[in-house]
């Protein structure tokens, strides 16, 4: 009975866990922030917790992975492994667990071979436990990351994505665990992965139990959400089917839509006689007290809407895309009509498009989907992942396909011939990656490290204006929520203290703002005791550009036929494929635009010659935009 | 008395029958081919590199230095040429170079009635582009005898010269030789050093003497004491080979006090840097006891700078005060070329600054668009 520590050996970590009379638990403290504090919760909170956290002995803390990986150098600017560097001088003894979404790592599509080993290769040298998962449950898409983390002395945690729904059945699940145990071998922790939090306690002791009898050595490791409520129950329901590892997190930031509280979970499992193996609660307590204070500073990032959730087992979206899809809504003026997305019309979804795994990337394009259905009309407008959905790009349909109608519906007349032509998996080419790092050597201005380059390959702008910050602003990860993250400015006179990369403690008092007649604004502050001020030029009044003539979706397909193309939604443009003076054929990609994390290709619809490029990579749209001036052939 | 002196050749003339120690050098080349047959003599004699220099020029200006003999024809006509364009006269002349010199310079006053007086040495061998940047007094780095020798010298060039009011000797000096240069007939950009270690207001004195007053100070009641370095805050990019950055506004000016800091310039905050004229800002000028005093007190004065708007110098000085050459005083004509690593400062660079301008920014938008 003994707590697991990160420098054991894994047969001599599996052995204490086959052993184990009681449970082990995960702190999934990165889960915790995804699902309800939209992925926010600053490294600065995660090293005030991590003395008392590593006191506590959980089996590992799940710390990156899932979209964190994105949103540090996206909205927290902070260095991914710079965070599982200075965590692990903090924790020396707790392993380090990730999420990896397989064939599409950290990210929403699939990378090319190379880059998923050469991504794993370096998180490896961090992270001890690897949580991989694929949402079609179609291992092969697993099997890169498998391999590499095998390579690198790690533990393998593959998942099997649970739902609910006829198909779902024991059968099924226990089939699929057989599959995953041909690929890795017995010596891996296996995961049930419950991202929605579905299904009753009951359902989830009985699967436990149906594992366990088809594979009695095998360590499961129950996860789960607890949108309903009631994930303490179905916890409860696993470990005493055998489970012997399950997640929770901290109570003084528990929400939702993540992890329940550890405490419950111990207190509840105690009554029944199991015991968290090598827990001290204790530090578990000391843990909540030592972070409490910094919540409120994240309240700006909690759900739009307050509450359990019980109808997630309605619409079955994901703890760990809660937050967004409701902020999303939020943003986009839709808040009224979630009771249709979410009740009638994703349920619909879901079933029409074949009950796969609502988690990423298929959460995201069932959820894209199911509003763009309620809003434009049902199939109307098709993300383009949603078109490699039913090509089959992501992977086989695990319990059947698509009806034609939606085929139909989204290919058109020829859709069996589009199906025919461009259906199924492709094999993704080895990208040429010391071509990648002279780019990035080009768009950086000097030569980028290998983990550099491992962030630069999976979201390539997002990467380069993450260390263009940090040249600019230094390593912003030193302050604290209550500056970082502050709104509304800081009071005349406020003291901010921090203390800074190097250990440096510095202070800053809050002079006054001064406004000069040409629109500059100047702010003054005293750093260390020495005036300083900080020049920043007029901000363009909102609407000061002529706004665009709101378009009607018909006007911008008449107008893309006569090769003026304009944007069809709201969009960030994520790629432009074409210069301007060149040749394009019909059919061509021209630009990619990403939506709510959805990508959508603009292609050619005759041929012609490129005239103008108005957009560029990065730049943000509103529907009817200019985007590029094809002059079409005559004829 | 400019008439005499502003024309270098004339000024030599005066100096060498004087006995006054030079660098070897020419008179006034003859016109063309001739005059091009002159300078080819004189290398031969004297051996390169050897300087070609306007006889109208000043301030840096109308100065070429030619390594080898080939070089000199090209050199020789393009010399003439510019020298016509920007000084009306195509006069020009040859010096030997003294490579890697010390620019020291001597402050003298003189009444009509030939009393003359020196205020002591300033070094101003922190140049660039042959212009000054940096001007200390006294020039610590030589002997009392030195100095002494070198004052002497320069009052006894101004007598020669007939030289009345306020004036400046200049010498290169090299391995404890100096060789007079020229006399600068006018008050100098870098006076405020010498009145900072003397107390004496050569601008007052220098209008007294205009007006037909008598000098009222004598040698003996002259005192030199402490340090005084002036640093020019000029409005350049000293990355950019010190390009001016003319036309830019000045949004924010604060300048430095206390004790022991003197401030000459016009600059304040809207004021927008004139395209055709010096970048010059404002001077910055300061006194210590001793050296170490000096250069602290220096360091206090450029940090407690705030210019924004225009790059300025002021990194660069920065990064120059913290070099140990510098610190030792051990620095010549080409200290910038050879201390490349004073270009590599970053403006603003430190970790806090970085993150208090983020907090600023924070601060001016209401809320982290980094985090939005």
């Amino acid at each position: 009975m003994t707590r697991i520590t990160q420098d054991m050996d894994i047969a001599s970590m599996l052995a204490a866990l086959r052993q184990a009379d009681g449970y082990y638990i995960t702190n999934t403290a990165r889960d915790m922030s995804q699902s309800d504090y939209k992925n926010r919760i600053l490294l600065h909170t995660d090293l005030l917790a991590a003395p008392a956290r590593e006191a506590a002995g959980y089996f590992s803390l799940e710390i990156t992975g899932g979209a964190s990986v994105h949103v540090d150098i996206l909205r927290k600017q902070v260095d991914p492994f710079l965070k599982l560097e200075l965590l692990r001088q903090a924790m020396p003894n707790t392993m380090f667990q990730t999420l990896c979404r397989g064939l599409n790592l950290f990210g929403y599509r699939p990378y090319p071979a190379n880059v998923i080993r050469f991504t794993v290769r370096e998180f490896a040298k961090y992270v001890d436990v690897w949580r991989t998962f694929d949402f079609l449950n179609h291992v092969p898409n697993m099997q890169a990351v498998l391999e590499e983390v095998g390579k690198a002395g790690k533990i393998n945690e593959p998942c099997i994505c649970f739902s609910t729904g006829p198909e779902h059945t024991d059968a099924y699940y226990v089939a699929k665990v057989g599959e995953i145990l041909a690929v890795t071998g017995a010596d891996i922790t296996l995961c049930i992965k419950n991202h929605g939090g579905l299904g009753t306690p009951r359902r989830i002791g009985a699967l436990v139990n149906a594992i366990k009898q088809a594979y009695p050595d095998l360590i499961i490791h129950y996860h789960g959400h607890n949108t309903d409520g009631n994930d303490v129950g179905r916890i409860t329901e696993a470990v005493l089917n055998g489970a012997k590892i399950v997640d929770a997190s901290d109570h003084a930031f528990t929400g939702y839509y993540g992890p329940p509280a550890v405490l419950t979970v111990i207190q509840t499992l105690k009554d029944h006689g199991k015991t968290a193996v090598g827990i001290d609660e204790a530090a578990v307590i000391a843990t909540s007290d030592a972070i409490r204070d910094q919540r409120p500073h994240y309240a700006q990032f909690e759900s739009q809407i307050k509450g359990f959730q019980p109808t997630v087992q309605i619409h079955k979206l994901p703890g760990g895309a809660m937050g967004s899809s409701l902020e999303q809504a939020a943003k986009g003026g839709f808040l009224d009509k979630m009771p249709d997305i979410l009740h009638k019309e994703l349920p619909k979804v879901q079933e029409e498009l074949g009950n796969f795994w609502s988690v990423t990337p298929g959460s995201q394009i069932l959820w894209t989907t199911a509003v763009s259905n309620v809003q434009h009309g049902r199939y109307e407008s098709p993300s383009g992942d949603l078109k490699n959905l039913l090509l089959g790009k992501y992977g086989p349909f695990p319990f059947y396909q698509p009806a034609d109608w939606i085929y139909e519906k989204v290919f058109g007349e020829d859709w069996r011939k589009v199906l025919a032509e461009q259906g199924g998996a492709e094999a993704i080419s080895d990208m040429d990656i010391e071509q990648e790092r002279k780019t990035l050597t080009d768009r950086l201005g000097y030569e980028p490290t290998e983990q550099q380059l491992v962030i630069y390959l999976q979201h390539p702008n997002d990467a380069v204006n993450f260390y263009k910050f940090e040249t600019e602003f230094g390593k912003a990860y030193v302050l604290p929520p209550s500056i970082f993250l502050r709104q509304g400015g800081f009071p005349l006179g406020e003291t901010l203290s921090f203390r800074d990369h190097c250990g440096k403690e510095h202070m800053i008092e809050v002079g006054p703002v001064q406004k000069s007649a040409d629109g500059h604004t100047n702010v003054y502050l005293n750093v260390d005791h020495h005036e300083r001020v900080y020049v920043f030029e007029p901000v363009k009044p909102a609407g000061a550009a002529p706004a665009a003539a709101k378009l009607s979706k018909e006007e911008i397909a008449e107008l893309a036929k006569a090769g003026d193309f304009r944007a069809p939604f709201a969009a960030n443009v994520s790629a432009v494929s074409v210069k301007a003076g060149q040749e394009v054929a019909a059919g061509d990609q021209l630009l990619v635009l990403e939506a709510m994390k959805m990508q959508t290709p603009v292609v050619a619809e005759a041929a012609g010659v490129l005239a103008v490029v108005s957009v560029k990579v990065g730049q943000s749209l509103q529907p009817g935009d200019k985007l590029v001036k094809v002059d079409v052939k005559e004829g | 008395m400019i008439d005499n002196l502003g024309n270098k050749v004339t000024a030599r003339k005066i100096m060498a029958e004087a006995g006054i120690p030079m660098v070897p050098g020419t008179q006034n080349l003859q016109a063309g081919e001739a005059g091009l047959q002159e300078a080819v003599a004189f290398g031969k004699q004297y051996g390169y590199p050897i300087m070609l220099k306007a006889t109208a020029g000043g301030g840096g200006r109308g100065i070429r230095k030619i390594e080898q003999e080939k070089d000199l024809k090209d050199h020789y006509a393009m010399a003439r040429a510019e020298a016509k364009a920007a000084f009306g006269d195509d006069s020009v002349y040859l010096e030997k170079a003294v490579v890697k010199p010390k620019h020291i310079e001597v402050q003298i006053i003189a009444d009509k009635k030939g009393s003359t007086i020196h205020l002591g040495t300033r070094d101003c061998s922190i140049q660039r582009r042959n212009q000054k940047l940096v001007e200390i007094a006294p020039a610590f780095q030589l002997t009392p005898e030195q100095q002494e020798a070198i004052s002497q010298t320069a009052v006894k060039a101004a007598k020669a010269a007939g030289y009345f009011n306020a004036g400046t000797v200049e010498f290169l000096f090299d391995n404890g030789k100096f060789y007079f240069m020229e006399i600068n007939t006018r008050l100098q950009v870098e006076h405020t050093v010498s009145e900072m270690i003397t107390g004496i207001d050569v601008v007052r004195t220098q209008i007294k003497l205009a007006m037909g007053k008598d000098l009222s100070i004598k040698q003996e009641d002259i005192h030199l004491r402490g340090h005084a370095v002036e640093m020019r805050i000029n409005a350049e990019d000293p990355k950019n080979n010190f390009m001016p950055e003319g036309g830019k506004t000045v949004r924010v000016y604060r300048s430095p006090g206390g004790y022991g800091v003197r401030l000459d310039g016009f600059c304040y905050q809207g004021f927008t840097i004139p395209q055709v004229y010096d970048s010059l800002l404002v001077k910055l000028t300061v006194f210590g006891w001793s050296w170490n005093e000096t250069v602290d007190r220096l360091r206090r004065s450029l940090n407690n700078f705030v210019i924004i708007g225009p790059k300025t110098t002021i990194p660069f000085y920065l990064n120059l005060i913290n070099d140990p050459d510098f610190k030792a005083g051990s620095f010549d004509t080409s200290f910038l070329e050879t201390h490349e690593q004073l270009f590599n400062y970053e403006e603003d660079s430190s970790e806090v600054n970085k993150l208090a301008h983020l907090i600023a920014e924070i601060h001016c938008k209401g809320g982290n668009a980094y985090a939005a």
